[in-house]
């Protein structure tokens, strides 16, 4: 299943290694016993994936402390 | 301070739970209540009639009194002599509150009848003892015969003027819904006879004169009522004027029915019974702050109270609680709750299989401080209940990794190379003390450690030596009791290098580690060596405007500090008030126990309302107290900031800005290179490390998501090896992510001259597993 983060295309990000614009795609993203697979903006070449801020302090810290209290 | 050990092995036991709870008096009867020998809950009947909800009143009394109708008409209402609110006006009017909500409609009361039993119980006699006990029987499905001496239940209930004949008929037809048996008592029956003839139990009415040639002079147990014949009970015992008030009548009746249910079911008829009847109760409630106010007079004498006259009075009621923990710890208050609740969350916190770990975020939002067990009438200590509910999470590895992973990581960069420092004074073989300023002295100030250090030399001993590592309190306010030993051991190890010194701790949350786990060690606090020596000349004295000590929590029960510390003042001539909450009630600045680590905006809320306590600057001699109250924008000083003031702070010592994490890291990575080099005349290989430009508001942001510029630089140096960052087509920053530990950094950038200049910076703990989909 994919969580939706709600994150929309942006063309502001290049990977500067493959100096490509990154594009939505699906990633797992793991913590403690809890598996997810999100759609987050990646480099359509070598992969690497960009976390937003406010992902990861909105969303993401919300999972985070669900999963550690489990 | 003995820690008991309330988890054993994993599991806090019902037995312990119990002796825990107990200690937390918040639950415990009002005076009314417990005054009450039916134990009415009075409370809760007098707060529903001040909200003028006589329904729900009614219920109330229906809950605990028999026959409410009658009994709420002629009760002597005891609970009126025990009312706190007697010496603020005069008792709450509870005999005349309860004859205005029994005069009301009753409303329905939907009962759950028991199932029934195969025993039959008879009740000699017709008066209220007899007729509660019978009711008490029927109520819990055992057959009941009643045997009466005159025509009519009721007996002496007629005679009285405060009851209608009406009132008796309707309140006493509940007997006859329940099934009672009614019978004459005839001469030939005798008490063995009946329980001959089918009855389990016989109860004897001594309030129906004729059932004393029954008894033959012998007078019941008052505990438990029984007469030498076995099976045989008795109660509503005249007293020596020959009468028996309604309500030791009806207590009777229902202490014996419970009596005569366990001599049936072949139980102790004893046991857990103490508190039936009156009893002193252990609520305690402050009245300090109780304003007198009148007892109501209902404006017709001869009519008594209208609704709202009654509801007015009533509103009079203190509402007694304890909650005397609760008036001066705002962590407390936060969770909605008091500690014998707490204790119950924690307990199926620490027992449950399944689901969700509630109240992890409340155990670990506790500062330790030791005030609640301070003011606690019952002693109760919430600080060991979740120091142990702490470790008993560790031990099962259930402990969240955030809670306390960046104080830990702290303590590990204290007890490593770059902060660490044993030596003894410049060309001094042996230590006969040992200086030990703690860690965060050192990240808060290291010119004072080094002011401090050159002052003990100089003017208390010469063979002082300098101890540069951390106490280990991070680890035990973690509850890793397996990272507390380790460090314990490494202090340990340093003591006996140094040559077993006399230590002279700066910190008092030193001391305390130092007493608890090496007790061995000979301490002594730096403010009370100081005390004994001569001031610098250089000191800042007679501070122009007054200002309070802030007592650090860890210093509760040393008085000898706090006594020192207030000498020092004097010397000083600082104009010097006292805090409300101060010595053994003080109150934590937020940092204790690692409450900001595990809970920032409990520890905010905490450090507010010390803050808030007075509108004066602040003195501390706690590092980490001036560096919270001096971050919550509070004039703070540190008293080293009064003994050896910087030139340009001696007009304003307290408003020496707060050190940031960062900033602190440096300042002990710089005091080791500082003092070996001025003291020791040593030269430490200087590092080579980009300079990073941060402006004062992105360095707040970093401060809050606890990022270290040792962070951001790694995350950069991994970026520059890998190639593997990207950058904005906006705004042309590069952006880079590096995951050193459990953490993922995300650090945005663009190179400057000799560094990089930082825009931004976050963190999370999930991980990206990379792989392209």
């Amino acid at each position: 299943m994919i969580t939706n983060l709600g994150i929309e295309e942006n063309k502001e990000w290049k990977c500067l290694a493959c100096d490509e614009l990154l594009k939505l795609d699906k990633v797992r993203i793991d913590y403690m016993n809890g598996s997810f697979t999100v759609m987050l903006p990646c480099c359509p070449m070598c992969g690497m994936a960009l976390v937003p801020e406010e992902i990861a302090l909105g969303k993401m810290l919300e999972v985070e402390k669900l999963l550690e209290d489990k | 301070m003995a820690e008991p050990p309330l988890f054993h092995g994993g599991e806090m036991d019902q037995q312990t739970l119990r002796q825990v709870e107990k200690q937390c008096i918040q639950e415990e009867a009002p005076a009314c209540r417990s005054a009450c020998p039916l134990h009415v809950d009075v409370r809760t009947f007098v707060q529903k009639a001040g909200q003028g909800k006589w329904n729900d009143a009614w219920k109330i009394l229906d809950k605990t009194l028999p026959f409410p109708g009658i009994l709420g008409r002629i009760c002597h209402h005891p609970c009126e002599d025990a009312c706190l609110r007697k010496d603020f006006g005069g008792s709450i009017a509870m005999g005349a509150l309860e004859k205005m909500c029994v005069n009301q409609p009753k409303p329905r009361i939907r009962t759950i009848p028991m199932p029934k039993k195969d025993y039959s119980m008879a009740v000699m006699g017709e008066n209220l003892s007899s007729l509660v006990a019978a009711l008490e029987l029927l109520r819990k499905g055992y057959g009941v015969t009643v045997f009466t001496f005159r025509d009519r239940l009721g007996g002496s209930l007629w005679d009285m003027r405060a009851l209608s004949g009406e009132i008796i008929e309707k309140e006493l037809g509940v007997l006859d819904n329940l099934g009672l048996k009614v019978e004459k008592k005839q001469d030939s029956l005798d008490i063995s006879g009946l329980l001959e003839n089918g009855f389990s139990a016989v109860y004897i009415g001594l309030d129906t004169r004729d059932c004393e040639a029954l008894v033959l002079n012998e007078a019941p147990d008052l505990k438990t009522f029984t007469l030498s014949q076995r099976g045989v009970f008795a109660g509503g015992i005249p007293d020596e004027t020959g009468r028996v008030l309604p309500l030791h009548q009806a207590f009777q009746g229902r202490a014996a029915a419970l009596s005569m249910e366990r001599f049936v079911q072949g139980v102790s008829l004893a046991e857990g019974r103490q508190d039936e009847g009156p009893y002193p109760t252990r609520l305690f409630t402050n009245t300090a702050d109780i304003a007198p106010l009148p007892r109501v007079v209902p404006a017709n004498a001869k009519e008594g109270y209208t609704i709202d006259e009654a509801r007015k009075e009533a509103l009079r009621c203190i509402n007694c609680q304890c909650l005397e923990c609760l008036k001066v710890c705002p962590y407390l208050v936060h969770y909605n709750g008091y500690p014998k609740k707490y204790a119950r969350e924690i307990y199926n916190n620490a027992t449950i299989v399944m689901g969700n770990h509630t109240a992890n975020a409340m155990l670990n939002s506790c500062s330790l401080c030791g005030l609640c067990q301070e003011i606690c009438p019952g002693d109760f200590s919430m600080a060991d209940l979740c120091l142990d509910a702490r470790r008993d999470l560790v031990q099962r590895k259930k402990m969240p990794p955030s809670a306390h992973e960046f104080a830990l990581q702290d303590m590990a960069f204290s007890n490593s190379d770059q902060f660490m420092l044993l030596r003894h004074a410049p060309d001094r073989e042996k230590s006969r003390f040992a200086f030990f300023p703690g860690c965060q002295l050192a990240g808060s100030n290291p010119e004072h450690v080094i002011q401090t250090y050159l002052f003990l030399m100089n003017n208390w001993e010469k063979d002082t030596g300098l101890m540069l590592q951390c106490c280990a309190a991070p680890a035990h306010w973690s509850g890793n009791e397996e990272k507390n030993r380790e460090a314990i051991l490494l202090l340990e190890e340093s003591w006996q290098k140094m040559g077993r010194p006399h230590m002279i701790l700066a910190c008092s949350s030193c001391m305390d580690m130092f007493k608890r786990y090496l007790p061995q060690i000979t301490v002594s606090s730096l403010w009370e060596i100081m005390d004994q020596c001569q001031l610098p000349d250089t000191a800042c004295k007679k501070a122009g405007h007054p200002m309070v000590i802030h007592d650090p929590c860890t210093t509760r029960h040393e008085s000898g500090i706090q006594d020192a510390v207030r000498s020092i003042a004097l010397k000083l001539e600082l104009p010097i008030k006292e805090l409300e909450l101060s010595r053994e009630k003080t109150q934590c600045c937020g940092f204790g126990g690692l409450m900001e680590n595990a809970n920032p905006a409990m520890a905010r809320k905490q450090l507010e309302q010390r803050v808030n306590e007075s509108q004066l600057d602040f003195l501390t001699y706690c590092a980490m107290c001036r560096e919270s109250l001096r971050g919550a924008g509070k004039s703070t000083a540190h008293l080293l900031d009064y003994i050896f003031p910087r030139e340009t702070d001696r007009d304003a010592p307290g408003a020496r800005e707060k050190v940031g994490l960062s900033h602190s890291r440096d300042n002990r990575v710089r005091l080791k290179e500082t003092i070996l080099e001025e003291i020791w005349k040593e030269t430490l290989k200087t590092r080579s490390e980009p300079t990073l430009f941060i402006s004062p508001d992105v360095q707040e942001k970093l401060d809050q998501r606890r990022i270290l510029h040792q962070d951001i630089r790694a995350t950069i140096a991994h970026a520059n090896q890998s190639g593997r960052q990207m950058q904005s087509t906006v705004t042309g920053h590069f952006l880079a992510c590096h995951r050193p530990f459990m953490v993922t950094f995300w650090v945005e950038y663009t190179p400057a001259d000799t560094g990089y200049t930082i825009h931004n910076s976050y963190c999370h703990r999930m991980q990206i597993m990379g792989e392209k989909s």
